[in-house]
């Protein structure tokens, strides 16, 4: 009988690693949550969130413009990294997430660009590099800005 | 309804590194006329061009305006770098759904491995994921440097990602690798081989077609052949002046009796007497041969 037991070590190592670099990108996004919280005084966040988009349909054959604008639009969901408000919400996004069941690599995509990470570094660098853009500062301050806005509560 | 898609690779040496947009107009013209054959002679349904700028991309369009043809413009002008590439495609045949140039940031500054184009089949419906490459020189990045099997871990990389994330079979790898299909580059980093029995048992490799491609087909003493063998060009080197830089490389997919298979009997180097006149000619600045290679549908 053909021994298994071996295969089965490998499986199991794999699963383990997997775990361990799925532990450690998530420290790194609650380590970058917790610093966007510090300087925007808990008023935006930062975390993935799953987004929703059109996917693009060939349109009906033969061509009916009148029968196509009543299908309504393939969705597909993604994930993506965003900067939210202080309760977690209106997520602003910043970049498209995909990452290997592996944990490593992951691949963080904006800008025409898919940034490629190997391992932690690679994705400290990559993340880095997306918070230091104009974007991620405009989502930010728009988080606080909003928040700042007080509330249209009636006067009792 | 078309069954096949042709694909071509072309080093055009119009915007080399640093010496952009400085061709002369017998150069452009001959490119021209050089994308008129491949369409014309060769029946080639997408070409993938290199050392081109923004200038000369907008020069080739002139040439598709009304025609069934649509260029996207891949140069990409990151920082100080630049990449160099545009692909020109039957847009009947073939619908863009978005592109990506695979990047990684290391400690000091970015490497690109290859613009990622996500195309769907109109026909079919069916995606098919171009990788258009123009690795760095030689002349700046030696053969040992550890650089080139950085990118052809990159590549790799992003090829798992398509393959395993996205569920895309159909995958094609053209480029200027400025490495030959036997350095590491290509096989042990991209893992493209030239054993096509491996590939259908293990559908992670690649396979490379353009093994076959190194040597020309005369047998000594007959020596009529032009070319020598190989894409690229370098009348100065000491031991071989042709290489065989330019490649196209395609998923196991293409292997494995899917519904599009590699018709290998199509796959060739691309040449005639004139552009082998300019290529060996000093004066001349151009010094690649274009890359051909055919998927068919079962």
């Amino acid at each position: 009988m053909k021994n298994f037991k071996d295969s089965l070590k490998a499986g199991i190592e794999a699963a383990q690693e997997a775990e361990r670099n799925k532990k450690e990108i998530t420290l790194i996004f609650d380590n970058i949550n917790a610093q966007v919280k510090d300087i925007s005084e808990n008023k935006a966040t930062f975390g993935k969130v799953t987004f929703k988009r059109a996917v693009d349909r060939e349109p009906s054959r033969p061509a009916n413009i009148f029968i196509d604008s009543f299908i309504p639009p393939k969705m597909e969901e993604f994930e993506g990294l965003a900067i939210l408000n202080g309760n977690k919400q209106n997520a602003i996004m910043l970049a498209e997430w995909e990452q290997n069941s592996a944990g490593y690599p992951c691949y963080i995509r904006y800008n025409g660009q898919k940034f490629i990470c190997q391992d932690k570094m690679d994705l400290e660098n990559s993340l880095s590099s997306l918070l230091e853009e104009v974007k991620t500062g405009e989502a930010i301050l728009e988080q606080i800005k909003k928040a700042n806005i007080p509330s249209d509560k009636p006067i009792s | 309804m078309s069954n096949k898609i042709t694909f071509s690779w072309w080093n055009t040496s119009l915007s080399p590194h640093t010496k952009e947009n400085l061709s002369s107009d017998e150069h452009k013209a001959f490119v021209l006329v050089t994308l008129w054959r491949l369409i014309n002679e060769k029946s080639v349904d997408v070409i993938c061009l290199c050392e081109v700028s923004t200038a000369d991309v907008e020069y080739i369009s002139g040439m598709f305006n009304g025609s069934e043809f649509s260029i996207y413009d891949g140069t990409v002008y990151d920082g100080r770098k630049r990449y160099d590439i545009c692909t020109i495609y039957k847009s009947n045949l073939l619908q863009i759904i978005n592109t990506d140039l695979i990047t990684k940031i290391q400690p000091d500054g970015k490497i690109h491995a290859a613009q990622e184009l996500n195309f769907q089949i109109k026909e079919f419906q069916e995606p098919i994921t171009l990788y258009v490459a123009h690795w760095v020189s030689r002349l700046h990045v030696s053969e040992d440097d550890t650089l080139r099997i950085q990118l052809g871990t990159l590549l790799m990389d992003a090829v798992s990602a398509s393959i395993e994330q996205r569920n895309i079979e159909n995958i094609v790898i053209l480029g200027d690798f400025n490495d030959e299909p036997f350095n590491k580059s290509l096989t042990e980093a991209l893992f493209s081989t030239k054993d096509t029995f491996l590939v259908k048992k293990k559908p992670r490799l690649l396979y490379n077609p353009f093994w076959r491609l190194m040597v020309n087909k005369d047998l000594h003493p007959c020596t009529t052949e032009l070319w020598g063998g190989g894409t690229y060009y370098h009348k100065n080197n000491k031991t071989s002046r042709w290489k065989t830089f330019d490649q196209i490389i395609f998923s196991s997919s293409f292997l494995r009796g899917n519904t599009w298979y590699l018709n290998e009997e199509k796959t060739e180097v691309y040449y005639n007497k004139e552009i082998i006149r300019l290529i060996t000619n000093t004066n001349s600045k151009l010094d690649h041969l274009p890359v051909i290679s055919s998927i068919e549908r079962y």
